[in-house]
């Protein structure tokens, strides 16, 4: 079976970013495989394992993200496709246009594995979109997955410490997140025939997909530094008193 | 009698014939094995006259066994009264074939000499025994192997010696031949008398001289034939094995070609990729526990033992001989050194070690541990991605943020954002690059270290600056636990900014940094002066670029750190620094320091794993430190720092003893 993997290039969670130019920021900050796509990239493998097949790593952004599809490799996967774009941020709607299209040119799923999310634009939109575009069933959150004879269940959170277990047929989207399964760190076998294993580069442009355009990035923010906590000395009058100021004046949330 | 001499000729002759024979037959094997191992060496050294000055000093001079006292001296008796004995021994074997050969008649003089000391000697082995049995019987001291093997060779030893003086017992009371024996015996000669021997008939003296001969000359070449495969080998290949040893205490670890896309393999993974010195290695240990006494890991109760890796490592090797041996052997048979139940070393002993060195500083023979422990954590990284599961986060924190608590690479430099540090790229003229390190960056007790450095550096006017964000990990931490390929990355990029800024010299404030920069920069293509806080800091006291305020810090006692001082053999800086300093109160000793330092748990990666197994290093060390009544144990470390900060707290007891870097008493202590 050919079993795709969608890979996000994302600056490292621990950089710091600094914003620059109203939507953009600095990029010389190390960027890393989405850390939730290493899970689909360790389930597609051991399903690729035992069914036979391969996988394809798809990843779409800047030329400069072809470092985290040769990571990618390097975990688990046979080839590769890098979408080249010259954006950081896609919006989820064109992104999962293009990674249809990408999919569709390179001969059609078996099944399609992804994180759930991006670290770096926290979109979750990609998969269910994705799936909506291909018209196959999506599940995300999935912590347990399991694959016989073209019928798939997989085990979801649902918050609460709760999980449901739901069955789809393949091929379908499984977005993937922490406890599917254990990231391997990889061999240095693994990481050397990572850097020999084929990958298409293409043009995000030549795909020509017609994207509705509903998104668009306004601006950045920067988080803003944690300030240190302030001890309010006083009696409790004297300390309302002054929580009452600060909240008006410092912090700006009393009118 | 004519009969007698010419059967006594035949018999000898089989029995020498036989003897060197099977003694050629095994020791030609053991060559064979060293040939047969996979690894690569070469075999000539550099440094000649240096490695024959060694063997002077370490061999015949026995500096090196003498370092433990007592089983020093027993075996330097034993060392030289056997050595003695053997010209005698030879001249017998050929007596027994040429009756009327006889040194004795060639060179009287000399002979008279020789025979005088020899029997003197011999009788300092039978002290030097009776010490090697009281120690094996009555004292048993846990590190020490005290199987039957042992006690075979003491059984050996001293039938060969009680049988030389038992012969010369008889030569002197027997018809003269023209040589005055009883001239030469002092200790032969009390058994002489003692057995009234003088009172015997002829013949009975002659049977017991020749029964003291066929038992002499029989142990003998039973001894000869029993070594190869005994631990007392460690008399053939521990003088080569101590010619071969590193003649520096500077030891970088073996570069690893990672590009190499024909290597099959990385790292030590079974006996068969072992080279002929680590085979050396193998063959010399004589199991006298020295390293097992000292290994912190094994002290503390984990299942770590230098000695028993060695004897595991040969029991392999022999098992796997003629697999080796064979042209078409098939080396996939041979099992995997390290792993899980039945290999021979388990993944627990192969993780539990600090690269703490004491193993292989205080080996008599000079065998190198760290040579396999460190090479076998390169497979389990580099082939199996099998390590210790906290190290992940901390190799991917290194991968990418270069520091292995993962904080930002870009903050590197915060630390000092308000003390007005110049970066390399602005100063790139600096007399001084000091490398910070990740503790020294990052680290809350480290960063008050690197500002005390600072501080220092400010009141001796020293023009210096730091890399700042272009600052990398030095690689050690990577290196050490095996991931070769991550900590050649690391090195790679520091070592092309240093290039870059060709720095006129390095100061480093941890050991890590600077041993690593120092002794293993330069594989890598960046060989530049490097030096450590500790003598640099001594060097501006003795400039007098330092004024000291004469502050009394009361009791201080130092704590060694492993790649201070094993490492880089650097002891007395410190101390005299901190004589300087606090010159009102002597350094007080724990009583492990220097060479016999302990280590605190950090090394080798070990500060980024769990201790799980056993009392925890850094508590027994902190106690050691406690019992000094110190009221300051200072280091020049910041992991040792953080270990006996902890173990301090984890100990239990009440006890106010501060934990401070040399460098912040310095700063505190000048103007």
């Amino acid at each position: 079976m050919r079993v795709y993997v969608c890979v996000k290039h994302v600056p490292d969670t621990a950089a710091n970013i600094k914003v620059v130019g109203g939507s953009g920021f600095d990029e010389s900050v190390k960027f890393i495989v989405n850390p939730y796509d290493e899970y689909a990239i360790g389930e597609a493998s051991q399903l690729v394992k035992k069914e036979g097949g391969e996988v394809v790593i798809v990843t779409l952004g800047k030329a400069s993200a072809m470092t985290t599809v040769r990571a990618a490799l390097a975990i688990g996967g046979d080839r590769g496709i890098l979408i080249k774009t010259d954006k950081q941020f896609v919006e989820s709607d064109e992104t999962a246009l293009i990674l249809k299209k990408a999919i569709e040119d390179d001969g059609g799923a078996d099944m399609i594995f992804a994180g759930k999310q991006a670290a770096d634009s926290e979109g979750m939109q990609t998969c269910y979109r994705l799936a909506a575009n291909l018209g196959m069933p999506v599940a995300t959150e999935v912590v347990g997955f399991s694959y016989a004879g073209g019928k798939v269940v997989v085990e979801r959170e649902i918050g609460g410490g709760e999980r449901e277990v739901i069955e789809m047929t393949a091929p379908c989207v499984v977005g993937a997140t922490k406890g599917l399964n254990e990231v391997r760190y990889p061999k240095l076998p693994d990481i050397m025939k990572a850097k020999k294993k084929p990958v298409n580069e293409i043009d995000a442009g030549s795909l020509k997909v017609d994207a509705a355009g509903l998104v668009e990035l306004v601006a950045l923010e920067q988080v803003p530094e944690r300030s240190n906590a302030k001890m309010l000395e006083g009696s409790v009058t004297e300390a309302v008193d002054t929580l009452v100021k600060l909240l008006r004046d410092e912090a700006k949330v009393l009118e | 009698m004519e009969i007698y001499t010419i059967v006594k000729a035949l018999l000898m002759a089989c029995l020498l014939s036989a003897g060197f024979r099977y003694f050629y037959i095994r020791v030609r094997k053991l060559v064979n094995i060293m040939q047969s191992v996979r690894g690569e060496r070469k075999i000539l050294p550099d440094r000649i006259g240096e490695r024959v000055r060694v063997l002077v000093s370490d061999i015949l001079g026995q500096s090196n066994v003498r370092r433990k006292k007592w089983p020093g001296i027993a075996h330097t008796f034993i060392f030289f009264g056997f050595l003695a004995v053997q010209p005698h021994s030879l001249e017998l074997m050929v007596q027994g074939i040429f009756p009327h050969f006889s040194v004795a008649h060639m060179f009287p003089g000399f002979f008279t000499l020789y025979l005088t000391a020899a029997d003197v000697l011999a009788f300092f082995v039978l002290m030097g025994l009776g010490y090697g049995l009281y120690r094996r019987l009555v004292v048993k001291p846990d590190y020490l192997t005290n199987g039957n093997d042992a006690k075979f060779i003491i059984l050996f030893t001293s039938v060969i010696i009680i049988t030389f003086h038992f012969y010369n017992a008889f030569h002197m009371v027997m018809p003269s031949d023209g040589f005055d024996y009883g001239a030469c015996f002092s200790f032969s000669a009390i058994l002489s008398s003692m057995f009234g021997l003088s009172d015997l008939s002829l013949s009975a003296k002659t049977f017991g001289l020749e029964l003291s001969y066929w038992i002499h000359m029989l142990t003998i070449v039973g001894f000869m034939i029993y070594i190869p495969g005994s631990k007392h080998l460690h008399l053939l290949a521990g003088i080569p094995n101590v010619f071969y040893k590193p003649l520096d205490v500077e030891k970088p670890m073996i570069k690893t070609d990672i590009e190499d896309e024909d290597a099959e393999t990385f790292g030590l993974s079974k006996v068969s990729e072992f080279d002929w010195k680590h085979v050396l290695d193998l063959y010399s240990c004589t199991e006298c526990g020295r390293c097992e006494e000292r290994c912190p890991a094994n002290f503390t109760g984990k299942p770590l033992s230098p000695k028993e890796m060695i004897h595991e490592a040969k029991v392999e090797l022999f098992e796997h001989a003629e697999t080796l041996m064979a042209e078409d052997g098939d080396l996939e048979t041979i099992p995997l050194l390290v792993g899980e139940e039945g290999a021979r070393i388990s993944k627990e002993a192969l993780w539990s070690c600090t690269s703490c060195r004491g193993c292989e500083d205080i080996c008599p023979v000079n065998i190198q541990h760290l040579d396999i422990i460190l090479e076998a954590r390169k497979f389990q990284v580099l082939m199996e991605a099998d390590f210790p599961a906290e190290l992940q986060d901390t190799f991917t924190n290194l991968e990418n943020q270069s520091n292995p608590w993962g904080f930002s690479a870009d903050t590197r430099a915060n630390w000092c954002k308000d003390l007005d540090v110049p970066l390399m790229r602005d100063n790139p003229d600096a007399d001084i690059l000091y490398f910070v390190g990740c503790a020294g960056s990052y680290d809350d007790r480290g960063i008050k270290t690197s500002r005390a450095i600072v501080s220092i550096l400010k009141k001796a006017g020293v023009n210096f600056a730091i890399l700042g964000d272009e600052e990398r990990c030095n690689g050690d931490m990577a290196r050490r636990c095996g991931n070769e390929y991550l900590a050649q990355m690391m090195i790679q990029e520091n070592v092309e900014v240093l290039n870059q800024y060709k720095p006129k010299k390095i100061l480093t404030g941890c050991p890590h940094c600077f041993n690593t920069i120092k002794n293993e920069y330069p594989q890598f293509g960046a060989d530049y002066e490097v030096v450590h806080h500790t003598d640099f800091i001594l060097e501006l006291l003795n400039q007098g670029r330092l004024k000291t305020s004469g502050k009394d810090f009361g009791k201080i006692t130092f704590h060694d750190s492993c790649y201070l001082g094993r490492w880089n053999n650097i002891y007395d800086s410190p101390r005299e620094v901190l004589s300087k300093v606090n010159y009102a109160t002597k350094v007080v000793e724990m009583e492990k320091h220097g060479d016999n330092g302990m280590c605190c748990g950090a090394g080798g990666g070990r500060m980024f794993m769990e201790e799980t197994i056993g009392k925890r290093i850094n508590n027994e060390r902190a106690l050691e430190a406690m019992d000094t009544g110190a009221d300051i144990v200072s280091a020049a470390c910041p992991f040792c720092i953080t270990m006996l900060s902890d173990g301090i707290k984890d100990s239990g007891r009440e006890s106010k003893m501060e934990v401070r870097d040399l460098a912040e008493i310095v700063d505190e202590a000048t103007l």
